[in-house]
């Protein structure tokens, strides 16, 4: 049976709780074990401990396992969303170009030099501008 | 010169046409500000670095509690950890990346067009042939029409992305919760499990070494002070554990929101709710940083 990140946590819970017990056990009774005993059961609790804290690393690199699917549909989400500002700017630069266009036609239309000069110049810069 | 009574009239009504389409596309505009702001309120990046070096670094400073024996768990330990980080912080990442995104989507930046437009109605101006205030009339009806058509392909853009995300999405904010509120907070508290072992072993140990079986004072004393300070420690990342979960909160209930709008995004319950997750946000950010 496969292992979930709830059932890694929940073990986890438990053998820290079976380690403080212990811990309490031994503080409680300290005088009536030997340097020995206390060693072995403190190992003991330590141990325990360190199984609960790999059960955590492992909780947690399940839940991350698990979102890896989620991971690559959002960044497909990303993708489309700057597709989609990529999309407006270049809306915004044919609009830009559209309003030149005009600008230079009414300088045209009348025969105004300075006016004629200044739209082109417009229209060259915003049709060759990369980014509006 | 009086002008005939139908060319009159043919103006009048050309003058109500065009006020009644100038009317039309103005309603028309779409103002998705407040979606904007929200996602801006949510990409907060500094608190969850925090607490993943911080899951990261445990074995550093659990190892000085146990004995020797227990250096190689220690060491494997810390590599599963440290092999985990990248994918945690691209967990956080691809969150604020999408909100961030969603934010570009729905800002108007019409306000770059603005400017363009404005120095081209200048030249316009100076070509002396359209009076001044046609042109800043072509020109605002110019930038209706784009903020318009920008504005509902926008709103329609962004309803395709929060419609396809959002399931993911929430998949991905129970997943960062579940990490931070149940693995974090685990860690830390194993870590004060272990610490408190080591003051109790300190305080009984001393006592049974004394012929007055009691822990000298100033030993006690010393103790003592350690055993706060590692729990005041502890219980800071706690707290800032407990508000990045509410910041999750915040932001899983905000995309909520967009999702349950999805059809009108410029509803004002929506920018109401949203404001309200902004200002929430803004509020927990506060109780983070006076942590």
């Amino acid at each position: 049976m496969k292992t979930t990140a709830n059932d890694a946590l929940e073990l986890s819970k438990k053998f820290r709780e079976l380690s403080v017990t212990l811990g309490n056990y031994r503080f409680e009774n300290w005088g009536e074990f030997t340097a020995g005993q206390r060693q072995q059961l403190e190992d003991q609790e330590w141990t325990l401990l360190n199984y609960a804290s790999d059960l955590t690393t492992m909780a947690v690199g399940i839940t991350l396992d698990e979102t890896q699917t989620t991971l690559s549909k959002i960044h497909d989400s990303i993708t489309k969303a700057k597709n989609a500002v990529k999309k407006l700017d270049t809306i915004r630069k044919v609009i830009n170009i559209a309003e030149s266009g005009n600008r230079l036609a009414a300088a045209i239309v009348t025969k105004d030099p300075s006016a004629i000069a200044k739209a082109s110049a417009t229209l060259y810069q915003k049709a060759t501008a990369k980014k509006t | 010169m009086r002008l005939p009574t139908q060319s009159r009239k043919l103006k009048r009504s050309c003058c109500i046409n065009g006020f009644a389409i100038l009317l039309f596309f103005m309603s028309s505009c779409t103002n998705l500000g407040h979606i904007k702001q929200f996602t801006q309120t949510s990409t907060e990046t500094a608190t969850f670095n925090q607490l993943v070096d911080d899951y990261v670094r445990y074995s550093d400073r659990v190892i000085r509690y146990q004995s020797k024996s227990q250096k190689e768990h220690f060491e494997k330990e810390k590599q599963q950890r440290e092999n985990q980080k990248a994918g945690l912080i691209a967990l956080h990442q691809t969150m604020t990346n999408y909100m961030t995104a969603l934010g570009a989507l729905a800002e108007d930046k019409v306000v770059t067009y603005d400017a363009e437009l404005d120095s081209l109605a200048k030249t316009l101006e100076n070509s002396k042939f359209v009076k001044a205030e046609s042109v800043q009339a072509s020109g605002s009806i110019s930038k209706i029409l784009f903020k318009a058509y920008t504005g509902h392909w926008r709103k329609d853009k962004l309803k395709e992305i929060i419609v396809s995300s959002n399931s993911d999405f929430q998949k991905l904010i129970k997943g960062l919760k579940f990490i931070v509120e149940e693995g974090f907070m685990n860690s830390l508290n194993i870590e004060m499990t272990s610490a408190d072992k080591a003051f109790q072993k300190g305080m009984v140990d001393f006592k049974h070494r004394t012929e007055e079986k009691q822990t000298p004072p100033a030993i006690a004393l010393l103790l003592e002070e350690w055993k706060y300070k590692k729990q005041n420690s502890i219980e800071t990342k706690k707290k800032m554990i407990v508000h990045y979960a509410k910041v999750l909160d915040k932001v899983s209930e905000g995309h909520q929101n967009l999702y349950d709008n999805r059809d009108d995004l410029s509803r004002k319950e929506l920018i109401e709710e949203l404001k309200k997750h902004g200002k929430d946000l803004k509020k927990i950010y506060k109780s983070i940083k006076s942590l």
